[in-house]
C-alpha cells in the first residue's frame, strides 16, 4: 500500500491521571473515508483531535505524507491547517449568524478572496446541498437535518483537501442519518476529499468507509477494510460490533447484513441435510446518484427503504431480505430454484411504479433503474461465491427501469 | 387471435426486414398504441442487427429464434441466437452529462432500447445466447 497521508505512530496523550492514548497507531490513505469507531470516553474525539493540531500528543507522533508534524514551522502548520475542515458533532452553527454568514465564514476568515467569488463559491455550496433560498434565516429556524446540510457545506466551502467528522450524525432520525452519510459518501467521490469520520452508525459506515479502524484502551485494535473488521476473529471486536448492530436496518426496518447471512448459513444447513433449496437476489438501485441530485440525500434514502419495503410485502414468511449496503436490498428465497427467484423479479419490475418510492409529489422524467441478480444456491457452496453467481453480469442478468 | 408469434430466420440482413413485416402483420390488427408498435419494431431491428452484424465470425448460415407474447398489460419479447456471447446489459447507461449528439455518436442505438423497455434479462444458455424484454403497458 502507498505512503499514508496522516499517520499515528505510537501516540500517547494524558489528561490529569487519565491516560487516554496509550500507542495508538492509525494510518489514513489518501482520497479515502476512514472510520474511527470505539466505545465511548476512549479518546475517538481526542485522535481527531491531533489530527489538525488541536492536540499535541505527550509521546509519539502524528506524519503527514512520512513528516512528522513535531519537525515543522509554525508557517509549514499553518498551510497543512488550511487543507482541513472540521465537521462537528453539534454541527456548531453559529446561532448569530444566517445560514449565508455561516457558510462564508471560513472564506472570509481564511483567504483574501474578493467578496464575488466568495459570494460565487457559497452559493455553489449551497446549490450543492440544497439550501437555496435560506441565506437569511438563522440556525434556530432549520431542522436538525438542514443545519447538518449547512455545516456540510461550511465545512466543505474552502475545498478541503481533508475532512473531518466527529459524529456527524448525532440527533438525526435513521432517514436522515442515512441521508447524511450518502452525502459524505456522494460528495467524497465527486470531490476526492480525504475523510474521517468518527461514528457510532454501524452498519451505515461499513457502507461509506474504505477503512474502518477500531478504538480500544488507548490503541487502535483493529484497522482494515469493512469487510475485514466484519469478519474479524477478534472477539472484542466482533462483541462490539454487534452491541451496536440494531436487531433491524435502522433505515429500511428489514435485516441487516449480518442476520442475512446467518440466514444464509441457516438456508444452507437445510439444503445440505434436507435438500431444501434456496435462491438468492440481489437487487441495486443503480441511479441513486441521479436521485440523490435532483430530489436530494433525504428521497435518495427514501427510495432504497422503499424498495426494501416493496420487496419485503412480497415474499414470503420464511424468506429474509435485508439492506446489504447503501444502495442494495439482498433477499433469500426459500423453496425457490432459479426460476421462482426470476418470476420473483419479473412480478416486482411489473407492479412497481415510481410513486411507490418517491414520497410527494411524483417527479415526472425521473425512473428508476433496479438491476436484479439471482442465483440458486449449490450444495456446499461459500456465500461470497452465490453472491458472485447472483451479480455476474455474463450470467444471468435482469434489469428494470421504473416509470 | 393467436397471442404468441414465433419466427425463426437466419442471419442475413436481408431476411430482417421480411421479418419485421411479419411482426408489423401480427400486431397491427390488434389495437395497439403506434407507440408501442414503434417501440417493438426499434428495439427489435436494434437488436437483430447487432446479432447480424457482430454476432459471427463465420460465414455459415445460423439461426436466430424470435417470440413475441401479447398479454393484457405487457408485450415480452424473446431473441435467441448462436452467436458470440453478448450481454447488452454491460453497456454502461447513458451518460447524462454529455449531449444528445455525443450520445448518438456512441450507440445510442441500444439506448433507445434500454429507454424503451421496461424489464430486461440475459441469460448465456448452452451456447446461446437468449435476450428478455418486456414492455409494460
Amino acid at each position: 500500500m502507498n505512503q499514508a497521508l496522516i499517520q499515528f505512530d505510537n501516540v500517547y496523550k494524558r489528561f490529569g491521571s487519565n491516560q487516554v492514548l496509550k500507542g495508538a497507531n492509525l494510518s489514513i490513505y489518501q482520497g479515502e473515508i476512514t472510520t474511527v469507531i470505539g466505545k465511548s470516553g476512549m479518546g475517538k474525539s481526542v485522535l481527531l483531535k491531533h489530527i489538525i493540531g488541536l492536540l499535541k500528543p505527550d509521546s509519539g507522533s502524528i506524519l503527514f505524507q512520512g513528516r512528522p508534524l513535531y519537525e515543522m514551522t509554525k508557517a509549514d502548520i499553518d498551510k497543512l491547517k488550511a487543507k482541513f475542515s472540521y465537521v462537528f458533532q453539534d454541527t456548531a452553527l453559529f446561532d448569530s449568524m444566517s445560514v449565508y454568514e455561516n457558510i462564508a465564514l471560513p472564506l472570509k476568515e481564511a483567504s483574501s478572496l474578493p467578496k464575488g467569488e466568495i459570494r460565487t463559491r457559497v452559493r455553489d455550496k449551497m446549490k450543492l446541498f440544497d439550501l437555496e433560498g435560506i441565506d437569511n434565516k438563522y440556525p434556530s429556524q432549520l431542522s436538525g437535518g438542514m443545519k447538518k446540510r449547512v455545516a456540510l457545506a461550511r465545512a466543505l466551502v474552502t475545498e478541503p483537501e481533508i475532512v473531518l467528522f466527529d459524529e456527524p450524525t448525532t440527533g438525526l432520525d435513521p432517514i436522515r442519518k442515512s441521508a447524511v452519510h450518502s452525502m459524505i459518501s456522494d460528495y467524497q467521490r465527486r470531490l476526492g476529499f480525504t475523510g474521517v469520520v468518527i461514528s457510532h452508525d454501524i452498519p451505515d459506515i461499513f457502507y461509506i468507509s474504505q477503512r474502518v479502524a477500531m478504538l480500544d484502551e488507548g490503541k487502535i485494535r483493529f484497522e482494515g477494510t469493512p469487510e475485514e473488521i466484519q469478519h474479524a476473529a477478534d472477539e472484542v471486536v466482533q462483541q462490539f460490533i454487534q452491541g451496536l448492530e440494531t436487531p433491524h436496518d435502522a433505515l429500511t426496518g428489514v435485516a441487516t447484513k449480518t442476520q442475512w447471512e446467518r440466514k444464509f448459513q441457516e438456508a444452507m444447513v437445510r439444503l445440505e441435510s434436507q435438500h431444501i433449496t434456496f435462491s438468492v437476489i440481489s437487487l441495486s438501485v443503480q441511479n441513486l446518484d441521479e436521485v440523490n441530485e435532483k430530489l436530494g440525500h433525504v428521497a435518495g434514502q427514501t427510495a432504497v427503504k422503499n424498495l426494501a419495503s416493496r420487496v419485503k410485502e412480497r415474499i414470503g414468511a420464511s424468506d429474509t431480505c435485508s439492506r446489504y449496503d447503501m444502495n442494495k436490498i439482498m433477499v433469500v428465497l426459500h423453496n425457490a430454484k432459479m426460476d421462482k427467484a426470476r418470476k420473483f423479479c419479473i412480478k416486482l419490475a411489473r407492479e412497481l411504479r415510481v410513486c411507490d418510492f418517491i414520497e410527494g409529489e411524483c417527479p415526472t422524467g425521473l425512473d428508476l433503474w433496479i438491476t436484479a441478480g439471482f442465483a440458486e444456491a449449490r450444495e456446499g457452496n461459500p456465500l461470497q461465491e452465490v453472491l458472485a453467481n447472483a451479480e455476474a453480469k455474463d450470467s444471468t442478468y435482469f434489469e428494470f427501469r421504473i416509470e | 387471435m393467436a397471442n404468441t408469434l414465433s419466427l425463426s430466420f437466419s442471419n442475413d440482413m436481408r431476411e430482417l426486414t421480411h421479418v419485421l413485416q411479419v411482426v408489423n402483420v401480427f400486431l397491427e390488427p390488434r389495437e395497439l398504441k403506434s407507440k408501442l408498435i414503434y417501440a417493438v419494431n426499434l428495439i427489435l431491428e436494434e437488436i437483430l442487427m447487432n446479432i447480424i452484424r457482430y454476432g459471427y465470425d463465420d460465414k455459415d448460415a445460423h439461426e436466430i429464434e424470435v417470440q413475441i407474447t401479447l398479454e393484457k398489460e405487457e408485450v415480452a419479447l424473446t431473441v435467441i441466437d448462436d452467436g458470440k456471447e453478448f450481454n447488452p446489459l454491460t453497456i454502461p447507461g447513458p451518460d447524462r452529462s454529455k449531449s444528445v449528439m455525443a450520445r448518438l455518436e456512441e450507440g445510442l442505438g441500444l439506448q433507445f432500447v434500454r429507454h424503451m423497455r421496461n424489464a430486461m434479462e440475459y441469460r448465456r444458455e448452452e451456447g446461446r445466447n437468449i435476450l428478455s424484454i418486456w414492455i409494460f403497458v
